[in-house]
């Protein structure tokens, strides 16, 4: 992107201002990232090989240089993202941020344009909830001893769960998610995670063979538990099922 | 040393930055094309942030 400067215009002054250069002398040549960082600033012109490697250096730094169709599809994802996300619609909105992934993984795309850098932030919030909700949640079960440990691990499984559909799209939560569900279901819990699961999966019907298939699973399921806990979510869950219908 | 007297210097930095095969295509190619002469910081700021392209600069005195 070629653009000459008049030093004696208002617009250098904050140039220079933004942009720290060596020299006193002109001409300066700078090459600053679209990110706004200074790759180089130096008064006098380069001679010989001296300007082709100081470019093909400048450039080395500069990150992925995006095409028109690139940036088109980071700033789509980034509004639908929005819309979805304001919409409390969290599983869509994540599969829109993944819409970007031919250009490059959310929260690691190696281009310095604006929306690469604005994908790669609202990434990086999401894996930040997730690392911050696990954290919560593994002193959830650190808690759950005592006569209120099984309520305690079941409110965690469910918490879990919903964490799990939210964000399991985003491929840089999915190894952390994996560990605290192997962390989750382990041993004496394997039983009660399954529970926790056929309700939560109840939770999410929609269709109306989904709601049928969901109250027959629960129905079996509070015959079939020896937890209060569970029982009494899926007696829960199987009320506002029946309400929906 | 005067702008004007650079376009040599401006016209091989165009065609290493179109040379590196990194560009971007049509639209933002001929908008940076364009940029070259003329003055416009704010569009190559614009044009800059959009595709990810480093902005060169040469300042220099206008004559």
């Amino acid at each position: 992107m070629p653009v000459k400067l008049d030093v004696s215009s208002p617009e250098y002054r904050q140039w220079s201002a933004d942009h720290k250069s060596e020299g006193n002398s002109i001409p300066k040549l700078f090459v600053v990232r679209a990110d706004g960082e200074t790759l180089y600033g130096k008064s006098g012109s380069l001679s010989g090989d001296a300007l082709p490697s100081m470019l093909a250096s400048a450039l080395r730094h500069s990150g992925k240089i995006l095409t028109p169709r690139d940036a088109t599809t980071l700033t789509d994802a980034i509004a639908k993202f929005k819309e979805l996300k304001e919409s409390g619609d969290i599983p869509r909105a994540v599969k829109a941020l993944n819409r970007v992934s031919k250009i490059g993984l959310p929260g690691k795309i190696e281009s310095y344009a604006a929306s690469a850098s604005e994908v790669n932030t609202l990434a990086n919030e999401l894996v930040a909830t997730v690392t911050d909700s696990l954290t919560e949640l593994d002193k959830n079960l650190d808690g759950a001893t005592g006569e209120d440990g099984i309520q305690i691990r079941v409110t965690t499984m469910m918490k879990f769960l919903q964490l799990q559909n939210d964000y399991g799209g985003l491929r840089q939560v999915k190894p952390k998610l994996s560990v605290f569900q192997k962390a989750l279901s382990k041993k004496n819990n394997s039983k009660l995670f399954r529970e926790a699961k056929t309700v939560f999966a109840a939770k999410q019907a929609k269709t109306k063979s989904a709601k049928t298939k969901a109250i027959e699973k629960l129905n079996a399921l509070i015959e079939s538990t020896e937890n209060e806990a569970i029982k009494s979510l899926a007696v829960e869950v199987l009320s506002l099922l029946g309400t929906a219908n | 040393m005067h702008l004007l007297s650079r376009t040599a210097l401006l016209a091989c930095v165009v065609m290493l930055f179109a040379a590196n095969g990194q560009a971007a295509l049509s639209q933002t190619e001929s908008s940076s094309k364009k940029t070259v002469a003329t003055n416009s910081l704010e569009a190559a700021k614009e044009l800059s942030a959009a595709s990810g392209r480093p902005i060169f600069a040469i300042a220099g005195r206008s004559t």
